[in-house]
């Protein structure tokens, strides 16, 4: 018996029991609240239906509201051998659950090849930020036309090719990169077990080209929704509904629809930063089991050969895993602190250490105040914590107060508590770079930092005690993914919260009147990897600043001066005379409202409040004098 | 099961999936009178149904179903 039903996303709270008078509702309250009650609504579990009842009242209130939802947009294009009628309302409305307003550009039914190679087809002009390619086995070509008839082999190579002219043909029409997808392995098979020996049958073949196109996403700036995975996960004869595909081609069972949406829709909200970067956890039948204010050390289970010890260390090495891979970990539980940390110290068999957390909160306040005082020590916004917590009651208490905070469901059984928390693709990434390893550490030393800023007696004295050394570079391929990682993932120090793909960041390291920077800084506490970009464009003998954006790790520590003192030394260089820095206000980066400032321009007066235009003569600049050397 | 019964289910689901524009709504509701059902429509109305009462269309029925008193009778049929 399967514990986990999959196709119902288990990690999510049910749907209100009055959803459809809700959804009535909606087209009264006022925008704030209609947007908040939409993003409610897709937050819990909808089954398709409900996902396109909630899509058609969303598609109404934008165009009664003259369109805009006030979220993040996403333009998608969608070309498919199936029919996509239904996927498009199942990703409008579980878009909603990750704040992203979804603009989907469809196509006609199996209008693929005709959408990638005419420069001017309707998702071509339509310039999206990405294209989602949804083919089934049938819409491959595993077998080449004039062959079909022989009964020759099935070739993934071709397949293959098929589909990276595909994507060649969108990237050439309107530079967009592609969300591609692996192939559910097919269930029929000629022969049987043997099928898989065999070169040339479909089913060996299917695995072949998986892989293959795996290796293509890796090297290539395009994205990958592993169908292969999910089809298996809930059988792949449950995926495919022959009946739907032969009545009216769609592409996989109707009744994956919220699970398929959720996958997508996850990657978009990834490929947007939108990913979670913190995990705070309850103690207490959490990552042990009982209460170690009532058991006691003796009593709380994580022993290895207790099955129920065993399922709280799954739990355990889940979380160092995910430290591991660059997710601040942190502790929020009701207890007495040095009880707490007791168990860490002490227990024989615990995996996690005291040092995994970068904030580790034990007191009697709740929980959502807690996480409020996490996120501002981590200097992170809510909506990049995920709270994982044995009790529907906190969860509920943390949801209501901070909705902004992603709180999972978790089944009361704890052998499933790993896998439903890494399910809800929380964590989602779409790179991975040496940078997101290192995370931890460095938040950990910034925790330091704040100790010696205590000690210190001016904040001068504090940041030249840090040893700062900083480093400048054009932008190129060593640091491309973590450039358009800060690029899409920095909200606060942003001064413009201009997003770019890969691809748009490496047409500016070739155009010659773009002049970028990438800006590392290591201390006495260890490296902080590159904490800041700026993007600069040359019209005569004007630099206007792009973007310029820096993590949130380094604010207050100058750096901001010693990289106005390099971008004019360098505007100097290159015969510039005025360097103007734009400011556009957002709901994040009031931090920034005073940079340029700060930093001496002058403001220009403008109609228009949206943007606002600072400017610097470099001739009458007078450099900063800054606690840190150049290396 | 009783046939007053069916259908009345068979009416909620109806009036669910396309949002009340059926009302009301009789045996002789048929396809051509309700704007929302169309082929989408259809495939959401059966899956619903077969979801409801634990019955599986064949693809030949799919294709012929035309009216909310074929979903009552087939249902019936099957449950016999």
């Amino acid at each position: 018996m399967s514990a986990l039903s999959l196709p119902e996303l288990p990690w999510l709270t049910r749907p209100a029991s009055d959803f459809r008078n809700i959804l009535k509702r909606i087209g009264e309250m006022p925008r704030d609240e209609s947007v908040a009650a939409l993003i409610q609504l897709a937050s819990s579990y909808l089954n398709p239906n409900q996902l396109y009842k909630l899509a058609s009242a969303r598609n109404k209130l934008k165009q009664s509201r003259g369109s805009s939802l006030g979220l993040t947009k996403f333009k998608l294009g969608i070309v498919s051998n199936g029919t996509t009628d239904f996927v498009i309302p199942a990703l409008e409305a579980t878009a909603l659950r990750y704040r992203i307003d979804l603009e989907i550009i469809g196509s006609g039914f199996d209008q693929v090849a005709a959408q990638a190679f005419d420069p001017s087809s309707s998702i071509n002009s339509a310039s999206p930020d990405a294209i989602l390619i949804l083919l089934n086995q049938h819409g491959l070509p595993f077998r080449a036309a004039e062959e079909q008839t022989s009964g020759s082999p099935n070739d993934h190579q071709q397949a293959l090719e098929f589909i990276q002219q595909v994507v060649q043909g969108f990237r050439a029409g309107c530079g967009s990169p592609s969300i591609l997808h692996t192939i559910t392995v097919p269930s029929n098979r000629q022969f049987g077990s043997l099928d898989l020996t065999m070169r040339g049958t479909q089913g060996r073949e299917v695995y072949q080209f998986n892989l293959s196109l795996a290796d293509f996403v890796a090297s290539s700036d395009n994205y990958l929704v592993d169908i292969d995975w999910l089809s298996t996960m809930v059988g792949n004869l449950a995926w495919v509904d022959e009946k739907q595909w032969f009545h009216a081609r769609l592409p996989f069972s109707q009744s994956m629809l919220p699970l398929y949406g959720d996958f997508v829709c996850r990657t978009i909200a990834a490929i947007r930063g939108k990913s979670r970067k913190c995990l705070v956890v309850d103690l207490d039948n959490t990552l042990w089991g009982g209460v170690i204010g009532d058991d006691g050390l003796e009593g709380i289970r994580m022993q290895p050969g207790d099955p129920v010890g065993e399922a709280y260390l799954d739990v355990q090495r889940t979380l160092l895993d995910l430290k591991e891979r660059g997710i601040i970990l942190a502790v929020c539980s009701k207890n007495n602190e040095v009880t707490a940390r007791e168990v860490f110290k002490k227990h024989h068999d615990i995996l996690l250490k005291e040092e995994d957390f970068a904030v580790f909160l034990a007191n009697w306040s709740d929980k959502a105040s807690n996480i409020e005082h996490i996120a501002d020590r981590l200097d992170i916004g809510l909506d990049a914590i995920a709270f994982l917590d044995d009790n529907p009651v906190e969860r509920d208490q943390v949801r209501t107060a901070l909705p902004l905070v992603a709180v999972p469901e978790l089944p009361d059984d704890p052998s499933l508590f790993s896998k439903t928390l890494l399910l809800s693709g929380l964590f989602e990434s779409v790179s991975f770079t040496e940078e997101d390893r290192k995370k931890t550490e460095q938040y950990l030393s910034n925790a330091k930092r704040k100790e010696i800023l205590k000690a210190s007696r001016s904040i001068e004295e504090y940041l030249a005690s840090l040893e700062m050394k900083i480093s400048f570079r054009p932008f190129d391929e060593a640091g491309r993914k973590r450039i358009v990682q800060l690029i899409n993932k920095t909200n606060q120090f942003n001064l413009t919260t201009r997003r770019y793909t890969e691809s748009e960041v490496v047409s500016m390291e070739e155009d010659s009147d773009t002049f970028t920077l990438q800006v590392s800084l290591t201390d006495k506490f260890g490296n902080n990897g590159m904490i800041c970009v700026v993007v600069c464009q040359r019209e005569g003998t004007q630099w206007t600043i792009d973007s310029w954006l820096m993590s949130c790790r380094v604010i207050k520590r100058d750096v901001e001066k010693e990289v106005c003192n390099y971008l004019v030394e360098k505007a100097r260089e290159r015969g510039i005379e005025t360097i103007v820095g734009l400011y556009i206000p957002t709901d994040r980066n009031k931090l920034v409202a005073d940079h340029y400032s700060a930093l001496g321009f002058t403001r220009i007066p403008a109609d228009d409040d949206t943007i606002e235009y600072w400017t610097l003569k470099v001739t009458d600049y007078v450099p900063f004098s800054t606690p840190m050397v150049r290396t | 099961m009783e046939k007053d019964s069916v259908f009345e289910k068979v009416a909620e689901i109806a009036r669910d999936t396309f949002d009340d524009e059926c009302d009301p709504i009789s045996m002789e509701t048929s396809r051509d009178s309700v704007e929302d059902w169309n082929s989408l429509g259809h495939i959401r109305l059966l899956t619903e149904i077969e979801e409801e009462f634990g019955v599986d269309f064949s693809i030949d029925e799919i294709s012929k179903i035309d009216s909310i008193g074929q979903i009552v009778d087939l249902i019936l049929q099957k449950n016999d």
